[in-house]
C-alpha cells in the first residue's frame, strides 16, 4: 500500500501481518490502526498501552 | 549592581554616577546561548555535511565517493534525499510515542530480512525531500500532541545533510529521536553531537559472522559497539534488538551480555515481532516468525543479565 501513496501526509499507512495462529504483527502502527486492533482484542496490553497515549493525536 | 533586560535589549544602569559596564554581560550570555541553539548548530553543520558529499564518509563503509558528481557508494544514495513515509505513529517505545516518523529512503546495510527492504535498498524510491515541507508537517504534528519527532530510514545517516537541514527548521524545544542502525562513522557522529535528544540504535547481530551472512556487513560488532558507547555518552540512548528466529544464542545472548557488561542500566527494547520480509526466506531459519518459546527464552536471557527492558 505504501508504494502507491502519491502525497505524503494525505494517507496514513500501516503494514499488518495476520498469522495462522491468530497473532497480528504490525509495522508503522498508526493511532487509527491501533484503535482498530484494540477493538478486536481489548485485552492485548501492548495495543492498549499505545492507544492510551494522547488520544488527541492521529 | 544590576542590569535590566527588556525586549531582548540590555540597559546599562547608572549607579551613583559611574557607568556599570558589565551590566551588558547578561545580554551577551543570552546571545551566546541563542547562537548555540540546536537549530543554529544544525544550520551550521548542514553546510559542512553537504560539503562532505564530495568525499562521502557518513557511514562506516567509508566509500569516499563524490556524491555531488553522481558517484554512488554501497548505499547507492546520491546528493538528493528522498523519503517514503512521514506520519504520526505509535509503534515505537512507549516513552517516545506518539512520534512523527520521517523515513528517508536508502540504507548502508543490506539486511535480507529488512521490513522496508524495497525502500531501504533503493534510495531513489519515494518522494523528494523538502525540509521546509516536512518541518511544517512535523511542527503541526507536535501541535496536535506528538511527543517526539523521529528521523529514520532506511538509514538517515547516509542523508545527514538533509536531516540537519530539517532539524534547523524544527522548534528547539522539540524532542528529537535519531533512529539508526549505529553503523555511522566518527565523522557523522561529530556532526550529530548535541543535535538529537535520543539515539534509538539497533544492535542487530551478536557476532560478525551473522552480520556478514545476513546483512553483508564486515566488522559489525566493533563498529556498532563503538558507536553505542559514544551515543550513550552524548545523548539518551535506547538500544533495540529484533529477535530473529534461530538467532537467540548466537545474536541475542552476546548482545545482552555486552550490554550488561558495557552499558549497564541502558534502556533496551527487545522486539519479538520479526516477520520474514524482503529476502528473509533466502535464509531457511528466517522463514517464519519468532516462536513463543524462543521469545520466552530471550526474556529469560534478559533477566539473567539484568537488562533494563523498556516496552
Amino acid at each position: 500500500m505504501r508504494k502507491k501513496i502519491k502525497k505524503l501526509g494525505a494517507v496514513l499507512c500501516s503494514d499488518v501481518l495476520l498469522l495462522p495462529d491468530g497473532r497480528i504483527l504490525v509495522q508503522n502502527l498508526t493511532q487509527p490502526m491501533a484503535k482498530l486492533l484494540h477493538s478486536l482484542n481489548p485485552a492485548d496490553p501492548a495495543i492498549a498501552a499505545r492507544i492510551r497515549k494522547n488520544e488527541k493525536t492521529l | 549592581m544590576h542590569a535590566k533586560i527588556e525586549d531582548g535589549k540590555a540597559t546599562k544602569i547608572e549607579d551613583g554616577g559611574s557607568r556599570i559596564e558589565n551590566a551588558i554581560h547578561p545580554l551577551s550570555s543570552i546571545l551566546r546561548t541563542r547562537r548555540t541553539t540546536r537549530s543554529a548548530i544544525a544550520r551550521e553543520r548542514t553546510a559542512k555535511a553537504r560539503a562532505m558529499l564530495a568525499d562521502c564518509h557518513f557511514c562506516a563503509h567509508h566509500c569516499g565517493v563524490n556524491r555531488l558528481e553522481s558517484e554512488v557508494g554501497l548505499c547507492h544514495a546520491t546528493a538528493s534525499a528522498r523519503l517514503f513515509l512521514a506520519q504520526v505513529e505509535v509503534t515505537d517505545e512507549l516513552e517516545l510515542i506518539p512520534t512523527f516518523a520521517i523515513a528517508l529512503s536508502g540504507c548502508d546495510l543490506r539486511c535480507d530480512f529488512c521490513i522496508t527492504g524495497l525502500e531501504s535498498w533503493n534510495p531513489r524510491i519515494g518522494q523528494s525531500f523538502s525540509a521546509s515541507k516536512i518541518a511544517a508537517m512535523a511542527t503541526a504534528a507536535l501541535d496536535d500532541g506528538a511527543g517526539t519527532i523521529m528521523i529514520l530510514g532506511g538509514e538517515p545517516t547516509i542523508h545527514l545533510y538533509a536531516a540537519l537541514e530539517l532539524v534547523a527548521l524544527l522548534p528547539d524545544t522539540a524532542r528529537l529521536v535519531w533512529k539508526t542502525n549505529a553503523h555511522g562513522s566518527a565523522e557523522a557522529r561529530e556532526l550529530l553531537d548535541g543535535v538529537f535528544d535520543v539515539w534509538l540504535a539497533d544492535f542487530k547481530f551478536g557476532n560478525d559472522a551473522c552480520a556478514r551472512s545476513l546483512a553483508k556487513i564486515p566488522n559489525y560488532t566493533e563498529i556498532i559497539t563503538d558507536n553505542l558507547l559514544w551515543a550513550n555518552g552524548h545523548s539518551e540512548l535506547i538500544v533495540r534488538h529484533l529477535l530473529m528466529p534461530g538467532h537467540i544464542q548466537c545474536c541475542w545472548e552476546p548482545v545482552a551480555k555486552w550490554l550488561a557488561e558495557n552499558l549497564p542500566g541502558v534502556k533496551v527494547n527487545l522486539r519479538s515481532g520479526f516477520w520474514p520480509a524482503w529476502r528473509a526466506r533466502s535464509h531457511p531459519e528466517l522463514s517464519g516468525t519468532v516462536a513463543a518459546a524462543d521469545a520466552d527464552q530471550a526474556q529469560k536471557i534478559a533477566e539473567i543479565y539484568g537488562l533494563n527492558l523498556v516496552p
